[in-house]
């Protein structure tokens, strides 16, 4: 009996994990796309988010500053970066982006990553494919993304996947790339 | 008409019955709805949305088909939100915070086959703008043919998110139009699931939807609903009152509710179950000593009191010590000389009353009274501290011109050191031992073999009486305390005005 009330104490945070975002409808990307599509691939932490209007002021960004525990490709000068995406609370308005899932304080995260614009720095970058490209890392060494609705084959996109298998798949297509 | 109250009492045992079901079988999985980063509900604030479509770049008669999709939300019969078609627009704009909400078709970057995007205030979740975009890079029907994806379908979902509901994943929400994945030729999600329609229906009740409140109780106490009754319409606000039993104290709301807030209003947006829970209010001692000849009485008697109690304290010298008892003053937990006074008993206090017994010898003892220390401002040679405070006498000689001798009884003995002190207005502080005032024997104050009595010589007129009338000693005696850092001074005479000090000896 308590397994069973286990069980459904686990399916019910399952379900709020996956559902505290809204979603677009969003071709679904292998990792393999999501790797080429990269310019850098992290494993980091969130440490700071900090939401401000765009300068054309027509909507709310996020910059969150990620803090780099390991780079998977790529290269990085800095041990920080800054990540960049549509959204956030700004004076009382906020902005929700469906196919966006927001990065969250202290949150253990593997990112798919393009430089955003020379403008903007080098440390500048947005997430490739959006919420397809931002993993959460869970405690168990799970690597789950959400916040997109797939369409298509499912069962093209990796998630709850275990971290190794995924930074194994992501060199390998590196390494392809490399070659070519 | 006052409203009728109620009060409910549930035993914690079913209490915790109750909500182990509610946790696992309750419906407020069965849809999310999105909220504010302060936590509020984001929803519309009235029950209606004004759309516009732009059709251009979609397929033929997608006009219809986004109405079509718009109507499926309207039609839920428990909500009371409609979606209103407000005509077509040439406008592209999307995302943007115009307060007008736009269907488009167009090109999206990032993958996205499609977009929702809604403005809202932080504070109260309020929408104000939600805007929705096919991505035309994507090939797009209406007829629910494979080689494309079917509008109607994804706009049902997209208009859900308009609404305010999130996406499902779960293994049971593949059916819901809220569910995650969307594929090539599907139309299922044209249609709404019951719980698609639950969580439209939670977000904007319809007019006949009702709500119940059960309260449930944990420890003793009570909860009084206003309005009473347990059932109300969609969107009432219920105030809950949470009443604790004597000796018990209200602690926190829980499960529908949270904080401690009391009392607390809720709005019936859905069922709720709220458990009031009270925990045996702390209680503390309140301890009492009485040192010397007296007693201590309290109101609300006891000792042992609920936390924060006002308690009255009154001193009471025993009526046949001697010729006088004196209360002299607090100390412990409590500081001063008034009496009766008052102790707000927040944590365990001791507090001691201190009494000393007066008896005059030769002459009539006619009054005895405490005085603050603080009360005379002269620092010249003034002991360091006065623990039992300090006292006037006053005394009736037969004769103009007599001495009067007077014996203070100590509860414990005077240690080695401790001296009377008097203040005289001429003298200032002095050392009133006989031996330095009068060699012994005239005026002064002589302590008997083991220092638990204090014999004064005052003489009638004489330097230490501060009462000019013949017969009557006033103010001539007192107890002090020698202080390492008060230098003995002798008498330099010249009459009145003093008093005396009463030594925390028994401290």
């Amino acid at each position: 009996m308590r397994g069973l009330l286990f069980l459904r104490l686990l399916c019910c945070i399952g379900i709020c994990c996956f559902a505290c975002e809204a979603a677009g409808i969003m071709e679904a990307l292998t990792t393999e796309k999501l790797t080429r599509a990269s310019k850098m691939v992290i494993l980091g932490e969130v440490e700071d988010l900090k939401s401000q209007w765009s300068e054309t002021g027509e909507k709310i960004i996020t910059r969150a500053t990620v803090t780099i525990t390991r780079v998977i490709r790529g290269k990085s000068a800095s041990n920080q970066l800054i990540v960049e995406y549509d959204g956030g609370e700004v004076g009382g308005i906020g902005l929700k982006v469906s196919d966006v899932s927001p990065l969250r304080k202290r949150e253990k995260v593997l990112l798919f990553l393009r430089p955003k614009d020379a403008d903007d720095g080098p440390d500048v970058f947005n997430i490739v494919g959006r919420a397809q490209g931002k993993y959460t890392i869970h405690e168990n060494g799970v690597a789950r993304k959400s916040g997109f609705v797939v369409a298509g084959e499912r069962s093209e996109i990796d998630n709850n996947i275990p971290l190794e298998a995924l930074i194994q798949k992501i060199r390998a297509v590196a390494t392809e790339n490399l070659k070519e | 008409m006052a409203h009728r109250k109620r009060v409910c009492r549930i035993t914690a045992i079913c209490f915790a019955m109750i909500v182990g079901v509610v946790c696992c079988f309750g419906n407020s999985f069965s849809y999310e709805v999105s909220r504010s980063g302060e936590g509020a509900e984001i929803k519309w604030a009235n029950p209606n949305a004004t759309y516009f479509v732009n059709p251009s770049g979609g397929p033929l008669d997608s006009i219809s088909k986004i109405r079509a999709a718009a109507q499926t939300w309207t039609d839920v019969g428990s909500s009371s939100f409609a979606f209103a078609y407000g005509g077509t627009t040439t406008s592209t704009s999307y995302g943007v915070n115009d307060k007008r909400n736009t269907i488009s078709f167009g090109v999206l970057d990032g993958g996205a086959l499609a977009q929702n995007t809604f403005w809202y205030l932080t504070d109260s979740g309020e929408i104000l703008d939600s805007d929705i975009r096919f991505n035309t890079t994507y090939s797009w029907n209406n007829t629910g043919s494979p080689g494309g994806f079917d509008v109607q379908n994804a706009c049902t979902h997209e208009l859900g998110h308009s609404l305010s509901l999130d996406d499902l994943y779960g293994p049971n929400d593949v059916e819901k139009t809220m569910y995650g994945y969307i594929s090539l030729g599907e139309i299922k999600k044209r249609t709404l699931d019951p719980d698609d329609a639950a969580g439209i229906s939670y977000l904007y009740p319809g007019p006949d939807v009702e709500y119940s409140l059960a309260v449930h109780v944990v420890g003793q106490g009570g909860v009084t609903l206003n309005p009473d009754g347990g059932v109300y319409a969609a969107g009432a606000p219920v105030s809950l009152t949470a009443v604790a039993e004597p000796g018990w104290v209200f602690s926190a709301w829980s499960d529908d509710l949270n904080g401690s807030k009391n009392p607390e209003t809720v709005t019936m947006n859905k069922d709720k179950d709220i458990t009031a829970t009270f925990d045996p209010a702390p209680q503390f001692t309140l301890t009492i000593e009485a040192v010397g000849e007296g007693d201590v009485g309290l109101v609300p008697d006891g000792g042992i009191y609920e936390a924060g109690t006002l308690v009255e304290v009154t001193a009471l010298p025993l009526p046949d010590v001697g010729d006088r008892g004196i209360f002299v003053g607090w100390s412990g937990d409590l500081r001063g000389s008034e009496n009766p006074t008052l102790i707000t008993v927040d944590s365990d206090k001791t507090i001691s009353a201190k009494f000393l017994e007066v008896k005059g010898v030769d002459g009539r003892l006619l009054n005895v009274s405490y005085v603050d220390p603080d009360n005379i401002d002269t620092t010249q040679g003034k002991p360091g501290s006065f623990p039992y405070g300090l006292m006037e006498m006053e005394l009736e000689t037969s004769l103009a011109g007599e001495t009067a001798r007077v014996t203070i009884y100590l509860p414990k003995a005077a240690p080695a050191g401790y001296r009377w002190y008097k203040y005289t207005s001429s003298a200032q502080w002095v050392d009133f031992t006989r031996e330095i005032i009068s060699g012994g024997t005239g005026d002064g104050a002589v302590f008997n073999a083991d220092r638990t009595e204090i014999t004064l010589y005052i003489t009638d007129n004489g330097p230490y009486d501060d009462d000019p009338k013949d017969g009557v000693i006033k103010d001539p005696s007192g107890l002090g305390f020698v202080s390492p850092d008060v230098s003995v001074r002798s008498s330099s005479g010249g009459g009145g005005g003093g008093g005396c000090f009463i030594d925390a000896l028994v401290q």
